[in-house]
C-alpha cells in the first residue's frame, strides 16, 4: 500500500495555471492543495473550471506526450522549464512541508513565466490523454468478427448502419486496408432488394436508413460506379410524397431524417435533380421550431440528431438561408454541460453521440466556435476504453462500434491531428467528398 | 450501448448471454423463413410476437406483422368482430413492444398504422399516452404520438395547452411540455381563437408563468428558450420594414466623375465615387423579403425612369427573398467629367423607417404595449440578479436591454443603454468561459451599434487613405480596426461605405458585408478567417477593386466551417451547372475550388494574400489565372 502510494505521488506533476480574465487571485489555502495532490490522476474533470487558481493532476501519460513532441513550440518550452523544477527523483514520500515549499517556489515561478500565455487551452491540451487509435481499430474488426453475443444478435438487422460506422472510422483513423475490401462489398450487394433499396442485413426488408449506408460505404471504397445508380435513386424518388417529405420504406413512415437520407443519397449518386428539390426543403423548413431547431415531422421536439438531419439537408440542397443561424447556434452551444459533452436536447445526459450531432450542425452553420472545442476533445478521450479500445456515450460506459464512429467523426471535426477530416453534411470524409464532386471524368 | 456500465462479463453471464443470444438467433431465422416464404399462420405470427418482445427494433419484423394483418383482413373483410380483434391485437403486441422499448421508431409507428385501418378507439390512446408520459416525460416518441392522437381525434388546442400547462406545473424543468406549449400558444395567436386574439392579453400570463420556472432554478434551461421566444413575439412587427437605403430617401447626391479633383466638402454619406457608368440603389430590410421590383418601389430620379430597373436579392442562395435589395441606376453620357448633384428619391409602399416616425393610434397603442412589457421585464431581471449571481440573468437582461434601444430609438435619440450591455456581456465572458466566443460575438455586434449611432461617432472614424492633394476627392475610409471585432453587423448603417479597413480584428466571418454594395477597397487583414468560402459575401461586391486578406488563417484548417454557407459543386445550388460540364475542371481548379468559386467573378486590381498557410508559388500563378486584371499581387506589380 505504501508502496502504491509512492508511486502515485511520483508520477503526478502539479502545474498551476493562473486562467488570464481573472484579477489576482487569493492565495491558495494549504489543505486544499494538498488534498488535490494526492488525488489520482485520473480526477482532473472538474478542476478547470475553477475560476481563480486551479491546481491540476497531469495524468502519467503527459510527460512523454511533451517528450514526443519535439517542436520547440513556445508553449511548451515554459513547461518543461516547469517540470524541472519538479522533485522527479523523490524516493520517498516528502513531507508536507516539503511539498508547500515546492508549491511555493512553482507558484512564484508560475506567475512570473506563465501568466501572458493562453493557459486555458493549453492546460487542457496537457490533462487528456490521447486517443487509442490502434486500440480503437483492433476493437473495431474484433467487433465484426464477434457474431454470438447478444448485442451483435440484436443488431443484426442493422449491420450495414454498423459496417458504415465501423469502416468510416477505420478511414478517417487511415485503417481502410485492414478490412478486405472485396468481402465487403460482395456481402454489401447481396443486402440490396430487388426494388433497388438496400436491406440491413442479407434477407431483411429494404429501408432507406440502409440504403444510404449501402452508397456511403461504396463511396469510402472508391466504388459507387458499380451500383446501378439510376435504380437505387429510383427506389429513393419513388419515396417522396406529395408534401415533399419522404417515407423511410413502403410503409409510410414519415421523419425529416428520411428527407436528410434521400437528398445526401441522391447527391452523392448525382441524382438530386430526379426529386423536387424545393418542396423537399418546404417539407423540412415545415419542421422548424420556435426555439430554431427541427424536429422529426411539424411540430416534433428539437432534438440534436434531428437537427443534423434537416441542416445537412438544407445544406445540400443549398438551402442553408432557411436557418436562423443565430437562434439554433445559441440552441446547439448551450448543449455543452459542464464536463465538456454535449446533450442532445435541454436538460438531459451529455453522450459521445452528440458530438456528432451537434458539431456537425454548428460547422455547417458556422457557429463551432461558440463551444469550447478542447473540453469536448477531452470528454470524447475520456469516453475511450484504453485496454480494449472504443468508445462509449460517457465515461466508463460500455463501448459500442456507433460511439467509436461518432467519437473519432467527433474528434476529425474537432481537428484533432493525425484524422482524415471528415465532411459536416455527407458524414464521409473530405477526401471521398472531394472525389466524388470533383473528379468528373 | 446508452448507459451500461464498462465491465467485463463475468463467466457465468458470458454463458447466459450465449445462451440467449443463440435462442434468438434460432428465433430470428425461422422468423426469416417465415417471412420469405409468406407464412402467416397462428403459429408463425406468434413467433413473430415472441421475436418483437425481445426485439422491438427488428423493423422487418414490424412490417411481416403488417403484412400478416393485410392478409388476415382480406380473409375476414365481412365480420367486424375478427378484424377488432385482429388490430387489438396487434396493439397490444405495440404496447408490450414499448414497455421493451419506449424509443422503438418501428413500434410507433406500426401503432400508426394499425389505427389507420380504423376499428380502434383513439380515447384508449389518451389513457396510454397519460401512463407513458408519466412515466417518461421527455420522451419524443411519445409527444409526436400525442400530437398525432390529439389532431386524429380533434381534440382542441386550448386542452392541449392545459395539458402541458399540468406538466409543467408538475415538474417545470420539462422541455418538451414547453415546447409543446410554445407550438400551441402561436398556433392559437396565429388562428385568433376566442381568448387568443390579442398578444397583449396572452403573453403576460405566459411571462408570469415563465418566471417561476427560470426564477426557482435559473440553472435549469427548459424556460430559458420559451422566455427567449416570449421576447421575440413582444419585439417582432410582423410586417417587413424598411431599415435604411443607399441614397437616404430624398438626398441629394453628389457624384464624383473618374477625373474629378473638386474635393467638395460634403459629407462621406452622400458623396460617391464613380468609376463606372452605373451605380447602385440599396435597400436593406429588417428580415428576408420577397417580391422587391419597380412596381412595388418607386424610384424618382432625374437619371432615370423606373420602368428600366431591375431590383436583384442579395442572398448566397438561389433564394428568391433577401435582407438586401440592390439595383443599377445608369447614367446619361458626358456626365462623369464633372459634379453634378442628382435629387434621388426612393419611396417604398412598405413603411420605411423614417414613415414609422408617423404611427397610427393603432400601432401606438401596440407600441406602448410592447415598451412597458420590455421595461418590466427589465425590471423583473434586475431583481433577480440582486438575488442571484446567474448566466441567464444577465443575458437575458443584455437582450431586454437592446430590444429595448432598439424599440426607442428614433434615429437620432443616442443608444442608452450599450455600455450596461458591454459590461454585462463581459461579466459573461467570466462567468461562463465555455461559451465565451457566443458573448464575444454579441459584444462585438453590440459594439458596432454603439459606434454607429450616430454620425459623430463614425466621422470619427473615417479618413483620407493617402494625403496626396490630387486625391482629395477619393472616398474616405472607415476604420474599424484593432476593436477586437469577432462578427460583422449594423450594415444597415454603413451602406455608403466605400473603402473599409477591419484589419486587426478577430474575424473569422464576414457574414452579411455583401449589403455595402458601394465597397471598392477592403482591408481584412489580420483576422482569423478560416477559408475561402468565408468571403462569401464578396462574390456580391461587384465594385470592389483592392481586397487585402493578408495574415490570416487561410488554408490552416482541416475543418471549413463555411462550406456549405456559399454555393458549391458540393451543394445543390451550383451543383446541376457544374454536373452539366460547364465548368471546365484541370487540377488547378480541383485542389483550389473553395478560391476559385469566390474569385472568379470578381474584377479585382490589387489583392493581397501574403500571410495564409494556402500561399505558394503554385497557389499564386493561379490567382494570376483567375483573376486577369490583376495589377498588384502583395504589393508587387504584375506584367
Amino acid at each position: 500500500m505504501a508502496v502504491a502510494i509512492i508511486k502515485v505521488v511520483d508520477i503526478i506533476k502539479i502545474i498551476i495555471i493562473y486562467l488570464v480574465q481573472q484579477p489576482a487571485s487569493p492565495p491558495v489555502s494549504h489543505a486544499h492543495s494538498h488534498s488535490l495532490l494526492l488525488r489520482s490522476p485520473s480526477y482532473s474533470h472538474g478542476l478547470s473550471t475553477s475560476h481563480s487558481l486551479s491546481l491540476t493532476a497531469v495524468s502519467p501519460t503527459s510527460p512523454s506526450f511533451l517528450k514526443n513532441s519535439t517542436s520547440a513550440s513556445p508553449n511548451r518550452r515554459w513547461l518543461r522549464l516547469l517540470l524541472r523544477r519538479f522533485p522527479t527523483s523523490v524516493k520517498l514520500r516528502p513531507s508536507l512541508k516539503f511539498w508547500l515549499k515546492w508549491l511555493k517556489k512553482v507558484i512564484k515561478f508560475s506567475f512570473a513565466v506563465v501568466k501572458p500565455l493562453p493557459l486555458t487551452s493549453l492546460l487542457l491540451h496537457l490533462e487528456m490523454g490521447e486517443l487509442a487509435a490502434d486500440k480503437h481499430v483492433k476493437y473495431i474488426i474484433s467487433v465484426e468478427k464477434k457474431k454470438d453475443s447478444f448485442e451483435s444478435v440484436v443488431m443484426e438487422h442493422l449491420r450495414l448502419n454498423g459496417a458504415y460506422w465501423g469502416l468510416t472510422t477505420l478511414d478517417i483513423l487511415g485503417k481502410l486496408d485492414a478490412v478486405d475490401e472485396e468481402d465487403v462489398i460482395s456481402w454489401i450487394l447481396k443486402c440490396q432488394d430487388e426494388s433497388g433499396g438496400f436491406a440491413g442485413n442479407i434477407g431483411h426488408d429494404p429501408h432507406v436508413l440502409y440504403t444510404l449506408s449501402a452508397v456511403q460505404v461504396l463511396a469510402l471504397f472508391d466504388k459507387v460506379d458499380i451500383l446501378d445508380a439510376d435504380k437505387v435513386s429510383n427506389y429513393i424518388v419513388g419515396l417522396q410524397n406529395e408534401d415533399g417529405s419522404f417515407s423511410g420504406d413502403i410503409w409510410g413512415e414519415v421523419d425529416t431524417r428520411f428527407s436528410y437520407i434521400a437528398i445526401c443519397c441522391l447527391s452523392i449518386l448525382q441524382r438530386l435533380d430526379k426529386i423536387n428539390v424545393d418542396k423537399a426543403v418546404e417539407y423540412i423548413v415545415s419542421c422548424k421550431n420556435l426555439d430554431g431547431g427541427f424536429g422529426c415531422t411539424p411540430g416534433g421536439e428539437s432534438h440534436a440528431g434531428q437537427i443534423f438531419c434537416c441542416v445537412g439537408a438544407l445544406a445540400i440542397a443549398g438551402a442553408l438561408h432557411h436557418v436562423d443561424k443565430d437562434l439554433l447556434g445559441w440552441w446547439l452551444c448551450e448543449r455543452q454541460v459542464k464536463s465538456g459533452g454535449l446533450n442532445g436536447r435541454p436538460e438531459k445526459l451529455p453522450d459521445v453521440c452528440y458530438s456528432w450531432w451537434v458539431l456537425s450542425s454548428l460547422i455547417m452553420i458556422d457557429r463551432v466556435h461558440w463551444i469550447n472545442k478542447d473540453k469536448l476533445v477531452k470528454f470524447i478521450l475520456d469516453c475511450q476504453d484504453m485496454e480494449n479500445g472504443g468508445i462509449s456515450d460517457r465515461p466508463d460506459d460500455a463501448v459500442d462500434v456507433f460511439h467509436t464512429y461518432f467519437g473519432v467523426a467527433g474528434l476529425s471535426l474537432l481537428e484533432y491531428p493525425g484524422l482524415k477530416p471528415i465532411d459536416p453534411a455527407y458524414a464521409l470524409p473530405v477526401d471521398v467528398v472531394n472525389r466524388i464532386f470533383f473528379s468528373k471524368k | 450501448m446508452h448507459g451500461r456500465p464498462r465491465k467485463p462479463l463475468k463467466p457465468e453471464d458470458a454463458a447466459a448471454s450465449a445462451a440467449k443470444a443463440e435462442k434468438l438467433r434460432v428465433l430470428q431465422s425461422q422468423f426469416l423463413h417465415n417471412h420469405h416464404n409468406h407464412i402467416y399462420s397462428k403459429e408463425a405470427v406468434e413467433l413473430s410476437t415472441k421475436l418483437l418482445e425481445t426485439n422491438p427494433e427488428l423493423y422487418t419484423a414490424w412490417n411481416y406483422r403488417k403484412l400478416a394483418v393485410q392478409h388476415k383482413l382480406t380473409e375476414n373483410d365481412s365480420d367486424p368482430d375478427s378484424l377488432k380483434s385482429i388490430l387489438d391485437e396487434e396493439l397490444r403486441v405495440v404496447e408490450s413492444a414499448l414497455r421493451q422499448n419506449f424509443k422503438s421508431y418501428g413500434a410507433w409507428h406500426h401503432r400508426k398504422w394499425i389505427l389507420s385501418k380504423g376499428h380502434s378507439s383513439i380515447d384508449n390512446e389518451l389513457r396510454l399516452l397519460d401512463k407513458f408520459q408519466k412515466a417518461d416525460s421527455r420522451n419524443f416518441h411519445a409527444w409526436n404520438y400525442r400530437r398525432f392522437v390529439a389532431a386524429s381525434m380533434n381534440r382542441s388546442e386550448e386542452d392541449e395547452l392545459k395539458y402541458t400547462e399540468d406538466m409543467i406545473c408538475n415538474n417545470f424543468s420539462n422541455y418538451s411540455a414547453w415546447h409543446n406549449r410554445s407550438l400551441l400558444l402561436s398556433n392559437l395567436l396565429k388562428r385568433k381563437v376566442e381568448g387568443f386574439v390579442s398578444k397583449e392579453k396572452v403573453l403576460p400570463d405566459e411571462y408570469e408563468f415563465v418566471h417561476q420556472a427560470i426564477f426557482t432554478d435559473p440553472d435549469d434551461q427548459s424556460g430559458w428558450f420559451y422566455h427567449l421566444w416570449l421576447l421575440d413575439q413582444t419585439v417582432r412587427v410582423d410586417s417587413p420594414q424598411l431599415v435604411s437605403s443607399w441614397p437616404t430617401p430624398g438626398s441629394d447626391l453628389i457624384l464624383l466623375g473618374d477625373r474629378c479633383l473638386d474635393g467638395c466638402a460634403s459629407s462621406p454619406f452622400t458623396r460617391f465615387h464613380l468609376d463606372s457608368r452605373t451605380f447602385p440603389l440599396v435597400l436593406y430590410f429588417n428580415q428576408a423579403v420577397e417580391g422587391v421590383n419597380s412596381s412595388t418601389i418607386t424610384v424618382d430620379s432625374e437619371l432615370n425612369t423606373n420602368k428600366d430597373l431591375v431590383w436583384k436579392p442579395l442572398s448566397s442562395c438561389n433564394s428568391k427573398a433577401a435582407q438586401v435589395w440592390v439595383t443599377q441606376l445608369n447614367l446619361p453620357d458626358g456626365n462623369t467629367h464633372s459634379s453634378k448633384v442628382f435629387p434621388v428619391e426612393d419611396s417604398s409602399p412598405i413603411s420605411s423607417l423614417y414613415q414609422l416616425s408617423i404611427k397610427n393610434d393603432n400601432e401606438l397603442t401596440d407600441f406602448e404595449w410592447r415598451a412597458a412589457t420590455i421595461a418590466k421585464e427589465i425590471d423583473h431581471f434586475r431583481e433577480l440578479l440582486s438575488l442571484i449571481n446567474c448566466k441567464i440573468g444577465k443575458l437575458t437582461l443584455a437582450r431586454l436591454l437592446m430590444a429595448h434601444d432598439a424599440m426607442m430609438c428614433p434615429p437620432a435619440n443616442k443608444i442608452s443603454h450599450s455600455e450596461e450591455v458591454l459590461e454585462l456581456y463581459n461579466d459573461l465572458m467570466r462567468l461562463d468561459p465555455t461559451h465565451v466566443q457566443y458573448y464575444k460575438d454579441q459584444h462585438s455586434l453590440v459594439l458596432l451599434q454603439q459606434v454607429t449611432s450616430n454620425w459623430e461617432s463614425l466621422l470619427s472614424r473615417c479618413f483620407h487613405y493617402s494625403n496626396s492633394p490630387s486625391n482629395r476627392g477619393s472616398p474616405m475610409c472607415l476604420q474599424l480596426k484593432n476593436l477586437s471585432l469577432s462578427r460583422l453587423g449594423s450594415f444597415d448603417k454603413l451602406l455608403w461605405v466605400q473603402m473599409l479597413d477591419l484589419s486587426h480584428n478577430e474575424l473569422r466571418s464576414i457574414e452579411g458585408l455583401e449589403a455595402l454594395q458601394l465597397l471598392s477597397c477592403l482591408n481584412l487583414s489580420n483576422n482569423i478567417l478560416g477559408s475561402f468560402t468565408a468571403l462569401e459575401p464578396i462574390r456580391q461586391l461587384k465594385s470592389l477593386r483592392a481586397l487585402n486578406i493578408s495574415y490570416n488563417e487561410i488554408g490552416a484548417h482541416s475543418i471549413d466551417t463555411t462550406k456549405y454557407l456559399c454555393s458549391s459543386p458540393l451543394s445543390h445550388s451550383v451543383g446541376s451547372e457544374w454536373n452539366h460540364g460547364q465548368t471546365v475542371i484541370d487540377d488547378d481548379i480541383k485542389s483550389y475550388w473553395e478560391a476559385y468559386f469566390i474569385l472568379k467573378g470578381l474584377n479585382l486590381t490589387q489583392f493581397d494574400i501574403v500571410g495564409n498557410a494556402i500561399v505558394n508559388e503554385k497557389f499564386k500563378s493561379f490567382l494570376i489565372k483567375v483573376l486577369p486584371g490583376l495589377k498588384w499581387l502583395d504589393g508587387e506589380q504584375l506584367h
